[in-house]
Order: C-alpha cells, then sequence, then structure tokens
C-alpha cells in the first residue's frame, strides 16, 4: 500500500497566449496508507487535476507530489497504479477477459488467468468473460474498468467519477458493490465524485472543494464502521452529514 | 438469390441497360462504334474462355497493387504516428501525391520504370496508397476515450501503444480506406493496361478496338465493371462488419 | 500557436526537402530523360510561346473539369435527395452510382466521342467519378444529423420535406464540402483522360503530345500545371470547409 504527500502544489493551464486559468491553489495534502479518500466538489474543481497529478498524467506547476516517497512515475513505471475512469476506457474490441489481459500485455508479463478469473467473480462479472464492451450495461462495463485496474495488484487505486454516467439505483448499487471490493483489497484510493451519498457512503475522509482556484474547503472524517450497508445509508447520522456537506458545496454567493 | 431483393438493388442498373438497347435500337448509328448491350452479352456468353486469363491478370494486379498501397499507406502512416517532425517532413509529399491527377502520369511512369507490368502495379499502388495513408492517419489517433491516459498510467512504451492501442483503434478507418481503395483499384489497372499494353482487361479492350471488335471491347470493359463493382460491394460488406466488431 | 507554427515550419521544410531532391535526381540523370531537373522544367515557363500554350491548355482543362464537377455534383446530390425522400428507391440508386463509377473512361471515352462530342467528352468524363464521390458524401451527410434531433422533428411532427430542408441538408454540408474537396482531383483526372481521345486542346492533347515528341520538359511543366490546379483547387474548398467547421463548432 502506498502513501500520499502533496506539498504545497499548485496547477495552472495556458488556455491561450495570454489567458491562464489556477485549477488548483498551494494544496497541501496527506493521505495515509489504506485509507480511501473521497474528493467532493463541483464539476470544475480542480479535483480530477489532483488526480491526475497523482496519477502522474500531469505535472504541479509548482510543489510536490510523492507516493510512498518517490514521484508518481516510478509508480508508473512499476505499474502499481489502477485507474478508472467515467469513460470505462475498455478497448471495444477486445472481450472482457482480454480487456484484463491488456494491463499484463502492457506490463509485458504472462497474463495471470487464475487470477483474471478471480477478479472477473469478485466484480461479478462471472458468465459474462466472452462479451464484448458493447454488450454490457453501464454498469457492467464499470465493474470490468475497476476489475481491470485491480489487474496488477496496484498499491494505489485512482477512481474518476466511475459512476457519473449511471443512473441513480445503479449507482447505488454499484457503490454497495465498490466497498464489497475494496474491503478484501484495502488499498489506498483516491475517489473522485460530486454526489455527496456517494462520498460520504465509501469513504474514510471527505474532502470537499471549491472551484477556481480548487482549495480544500473542509475535510470530515466519516464516522460510521464498515462494513457500511443499506441500512447505514437511511441513518439520521448520515442524512444530516449529507444535508451538511451538501450546504458546504452551495455557492457562497 | 432472392427475385424481389434483385430487383430492389438492381432496378436502376436495369433501366440503364434497358435504356441503352432502345437507344441503340431507335438510333442509325453503325454496329461499328454502337452496340447494344444484348449483343455484347452473346458475345461474352459464346466466346467466355478468352475473357477468363485477361480478366484474371487483371484482378491479380489489381488486387496487387491495392495490397502494395495500403501497406505503404499504412507505413507511412505509422512513421508520422511516431514523429511530428516526420509528420510535418511528409505532409506536403501526401497532399502533392493527392492533388496529382496519377492517372495523368501513367505516360510519364511508363517512361521511368517502363513499359511494364511493374509500372501498372506502381500506378495502382500509387493511386491506393494515398486513401490508405489518410484514413490511416486519422485512424490511429481516433482511440476510445481516456484510453491514452489509462496505457500512460501503466507506463506503455511507444511500442505497446502503437501495437494495443493505436493499431486496433485504425483499424475501422482502414477498412474505409480498402473501400475507398477498391473503387479505383481495378479502374486504374485498366487504364494502365491500356497505356502501357502490358496485358489483361485494357490491354485486350486496346487490341480489339483497333480489329473493330467493338463486341469483344465492350465485353472487356463489362468485365471490369463487373469486378469493380463485386470488390467495391464486397469492400462495403467487410467495412460493416468491421464497424460492427471494433466500435 | 508555437506548435502550429512549428508543424508549418517542417511542412515547408518538407516542399523545400521535395523539390531538392527532385533537383538533384534530375541533374543526376537517376530517371535517365525522363526525368530532368526542376529549374529545366520550370524554364519551360519563362518561354513566351510555350507558356501561352500552357495558358491556354489549362483554360480548356479547367474549364472542362470545373463543368464536370458542377453537373456531376449537382447529378450526386438530386440522386442523393431523392433517395433520401424515397427510401425505397436507395438501394437500387446505390448500385447505380457503384456501377456508374465502374464505367471504364477507356470504353466509354470512344463512345462519348461519336456520341457527345469531341468539346464534351471530358466535361462528362470528369462528371461520373464526381457524381459518385458527392452521391456518397451526400447519402451519409444526410444521414449524419444527431439521431435525438431527428427523433425531435418527428416528435414535433414536422413533415420529410421540411426534415430534408431544415435538419438534414444543413447537416450534409461538412460532409459535401470533404467530397467536393475529393471531387477535384478525379474531375482534373477525367478531364484530361478524356482529352486523350481527341479533344480539340488540353493539358491532356499537351501530355500526349509532348509524351510522343519526346518534348519531356514541356510535359513535366504540363503535369506541374495539372497538380498546380487540383492543389490550388483543394485548398480552396480546404479553406471553405475549416471556415464552416469553425461556424459550426
Amino acid at each position: 500500500m502506498a502513501t500520499i504527500q502533496l506539498t504545497n502544489v499548485s496547477k495552472e493551464f495556458r488556455l491561450a497566449r495570454d489567458k491562464r486559468v489556477l485549477a488548483l491553489s498551494a494544496m497541501d495534502l496527506t493521505i495515509a496508507e489504506g485509507e480511501f479518500i473521497a474528493l467532493l466538489g463541483p464539476s470544475g474543481c480542480g479535483k480530477s487535476t489532483i488526480l491526475h497529478l497523482v496519477a502522474g498524467l500531469d505535472e504541479p506547476s509548482t510543489g510536490t507530489v510523492l507516493v510512498d516517497g518517490l514521484p508518481p512515475k516510478d509508480l508508473q513505471a512499476k505499474q502499481q497504479l489502477g485507474i478508472a475512469f467515467q469513460e470505462h476506457a475498455l478497448l471495444p474490441w477486445r472481450t472482457v477477459e482480454a480487456n484484463l489481459e491488456l494491463p499484463f500485455q502492457i506490463a509485458g508479463r504472462t497474463p495471470d488467468r487464475a487470477h483474471i478469473a478471480g477478479l472477473i467473480e469478485l466484480v461479478g462479472l462471472k458468465g459474462f468473460e466472452t462479451a464484448r464492451p458493447s454488450q454490457l450495461s453501464g454498469g457492467m462495463r464499470q465493474r470490468a474498468s475497476i476489475a481491470r485496474a485491480l489487474c496488477l495488484d496496484p498499491k494505489l487505486l485512482l477512481l474518476d467519477e466511475p459512476f457519473g454516467a449511471l443512473d441513480a439505483v445503479t449507482r447505488r448499487f454499484m457503490n454497495l458493490e465498490l466497498q464489497r471490493i475494496w474491503q478484501q483489497k484495502r488499498i489506498t484510493t483516491i475517489l473522485v465524485t460530486h454526489t455527496v451519498e456517494e462520498a460520504i457512503f465509501l469513504a474514510d475522509r471527505v474532502l470537499v472543494m471549491s472551484g477556481r482556484p480548487g482549495r480544500i474547503l473542509r475535510e470530515v472524517t466519516v464516522p460510521f464502521p464498515r462494513p457500511r450497508t443499506v441500512e447505514t445509508m437511511r441513518l439520521e447520522a448520515f442524512h444530516h452529514l449529507v444535508d451538511n456537506l451538501t450546504l458546504s458545496l452551495e455557492p457562497s454567493d | 438469390m432472392n427475385p424481389l431483393r434483385f430487383l430492389k438493388k438492381s432496378w436502376a442498373v436495369l433501366l440503364l441497360l434497358i435504356l441503352w438497347q432502345t437507344w441503340v435500337m431507335t438510333t442509325n448509328y453503325n454496329s461499328i462504334v454502337v452496340v447494344s448491350p444484348i449483343s455484347v452479352a452473346k458475345d461474352l456468353i459464346l466466346h467466355a474462355p478468352v475473357y477468363l486469363v485477361p480478366a484474371l491478370w487483371t484482378l491479380g494486379f489489381a488486387l496487387g497493387g491495392l495490397a502494395l498501397g495500403m501497406l505503404t499507406g499504412l507505413a507511412l502512416a505509422i512513421i508520422c504516428w511516431t514523429s511530428s517532425i516526420l509528420s510535418g517532413l511528409l505532409q506536403p509529399f501526401a497532399l502533392i501525391l493527392t492533388a496529382t491527377p496519377i492517372v495523368c502520369l501513367i505516360p510519364l511512369l511508363a517512361r521511368l520504370f517502363g513499359y511494364q507490368s511493374r509500372t501498372e502495379l506502381l500506378t495502382v499502388s500509387i493511386m491506393t496508397f494515398f486513401p490508405s495513408f489518410v484514413y490511416a492517419a486519422v485512424g490511429l489517433r481516433r482511440l476510445p476515450r481516456r484510453s491514452a491516459e489509462f496505457f500512460a498510467t501503466l507506463h506503455a512504451g511507444r511500442f505497446k501503444r502503437l501495437t494495443l492501442l493505436a493499431l486496433p483503434a485504425a483499424i475501422p478507418e482502414l477498412a474505409v480506406a480498402l473501400r475507398v481503395g477498391t473503387a479505383y483499384s481495378i479502374l486504374v489497372t485498366v487504364v494502365a493496361e491500356f497505356l502501357m499494353q502490358t496485358g489483361g482487361l485494357g490491354n485486350m479492350f486496346a487490341v480489339t478496338m483497333q480489329e473493330f471488335n467493338l463486341h469483344r471491347a465492350l465485353g472487356a470493359s463489362l468485365i471490369a465493371m463487373l469486378l469493380s463493382t463485386a470488390l467495391y460491394e464486397a469492400a462495403t460488406a467487410l467495412e460493416k462488419h468491421v464497424r460492427l466488431r471494433f466500435t | 500557436m508555437t506548435n502550429r507554427l512549428q508543424q508549418l515550419a517542417y511542412r515547408l521544410l518538407g516542399l523545400l526537402l521535395l523539390l531538392a531532391l527532385w533537383q538533384l535526381a534530375g541533374k543526376r540523370h537517376l530517371g535517365g530523360k525522363t526525368l530532368p531537373a526542376f529549374t529545366d522544367v520550370a524554364s519551360v515557363f519563362t518561354v513566351n510561346f510555350r507558356r501561352a500554350l500552357l495558358l491556354r491548355s489549362a483554360i480548356a482543362t479547367s474549364t472542362s473539369a470545373g463543368l464536370g464537377l458542377l453537373l456531376g455534383a449537382t447529378l450526386g446530390c438530386l440522386t442523393a435527395l431523392t433517395a433520401q425522400l424515397l427510401p425505397a428507391l436507395s438501394p437500387g440508386l446505390n448500385r447505380l452510382a457503384v456501377v456508374v463509377n465502374a464505367l471504364p473512361s477507356i470504353a466509354l471515352g470512344p463512345v462519348l466521342i461519336i456520341t457527345a462530342g469531341r468539346q464534351a467528352t471530358p466535361i462528362l468524363l470528369a462528371a461520373i467519378p464526381v457524381f459518385f464521390l458527392l452521391y456518397v458524401a451526400a447519402t451519409s451527410g444526410l444521414h449524419s444529423a444527431d439521431s435525438r434531433l431527428t427523433q425531435l422533428f418527428t416528435a414535433t411532427g414536422a413533415t420529410r420535406f421540411q426534415r430534408l430542408r431544415y435538419l438534414d441538408t444543413p447537416s450534409a454540408i461538412p460532409a459535401l464540402l470533404s467530397g467536393l474537396k475529393l471531387g477535384v482531383t478525379t474531375a482534373m483526372i477525367g478531364a484530361v483522360v478524356g482529352e486523350w481521345f481527341g479533344a480539340p486542346t488540353g493539358l491532356g492533347i499537351v501530355i500526349l503530345n509532348t509524351m510522343q515528341n519526346f518534348q519531356i520538359p514541356l510535359m513535366w511543366a504540363a503535369v506541374l500545371v495539372v497538380a498546380t490546379i487540383s492543389l490550388t483547387a483543394y485548398g480552396l474548398i480546404g479553406v471553405l470547409e475549416r471556415s464552416v467547421e469553425r461556424r459550426r463548432a
């Protein structure tokens, strides 16, 4: 498992010749080993930018990002990074099984068939091994995408609004499923989401962000013990926390 | 074959043939310059074996040139994919090659490379090279959403990105290029054969025209049309299949 | 911005490289007498009567190609509109377009010379491939409207004509322009090949005559003119295409 350390990180994007936008400003963040963090905020608040910086897909303008004391590129090189996007990013010409073999092929290892079969079972896609993404429902594609992120036993799992395109019912069900999967692996995880319930239900710690420039407004440690269930979501305290965080997301002006 | 389906697909072509037949019957052009479709069909049926070798020759060169052109186009697109400098340097070559009417260059190519069948092959491959290059270049960059980032997080090297991601992603576009290329391949082969008299249906056309054997000349062009249409429809079917499989 | 400038610089460099390679190949006689150096070809344009010949021929050929382009594009679009309004006819029209495109120009040329005349043959041979290209472009363009918009039109009770006028035709314009761009080259080919069958003037005639008389630099000059004309038209339509794209983005 991995610990993550962001120190004084800011990120500026250049739009045009002399138009710049500050996506993140002076961000400090420490994530402990085996912790599940949710980054919650409106779209455009820089939460995906943090994810990209931690994944090594982007370089910070100032400050440092360290994963286990090393730059994220090192984690990439060791193939210890698992990532899943809202756009499932599965290869449409490959079956579910072949999509799970992909990380092994990229890493230059022989696909571990037993491991893949186990993951397919874990995410509940047994019987769909030979289906192609176009033949699966949105929820099933996300299951496959998460299974693919777990293929190489990553030390760090990054989830960029994985259920953002799903309907509310499927989404809630997928939240339960993701918790079940995560409890078996206990990998350090960063989840980016704009749904308050999802953040509270899944995370150990929720960071509420504001946009332009992106800053952390609040930090909430979720008090509910694991495993959390449908009953947890019905608790008065759960609703209270949801309302509370929803309020702080609302624009102040 | 279902006759109704055949009629649905071919009514316009049949109409064209009927118009041709009535036109020949109602005008009084000399039969040396204008022949009816029925008399061409008669020659085709009665002397079918005469057409066989030239048809196979033309088909062979058309397909060979097509394969060569497609592969060259793909290879060049891959080279451009790996380097933006090479991509920029090669752009003018590719653009000039598209805008230049290659068929008009056949006389020049024949002079440069000889009045031989290799020039025929070269002409067809230059003609089909371009669609392959353009579509492959687009296809190699038309990746499934976020898949490039996914590959980056696993530190995929250039070779892995090419073989596991870009090349399979380019297959639907390559199928389009194949369809566009097949539309030209037979026609260009026939024109090249006609000009260089190397063999095949174009050569047959040239020779029989000189003998005023118009039935046979038109029979040869009819075969060329049939080959061209069949290839195009096969390529269209393949493209549909590929699109379903790869998207 | 700097990236685009860099690309432009690479392209210019590529063009210079192409000319340099040509010059070198010509001076070293790599292609025998058939491949003169670029400067030898360019010097053809400095001779007055040669320049006049090329200009006259270029006007004739581009007129034929232009008329052919117009004719083929009109017929292609009309046929595509027919197929769109009467879907039952469309499989037959699809096949007709493919078959018409497959008509070998060498077979059609002699027949057209006799029946349509020496002036019209280049125009007609230019029109045929353009017809096919524009038919294909227009049919796929007319189908390119977002299916949700199509549903919206159907749901609001629009007639087939209204949908064609306000939705399908405007959505087809980008596809039509890229079809037209490809059509320029094929129209030039059609016109030049058409001239080979006995047109009175034109670049095709110049190419044929110079080849027979072994006036190689003049032949290359004629080919260069053909390429320049189609490249210019290609570029102009490309500019139009980009401005349409920008307006729609």
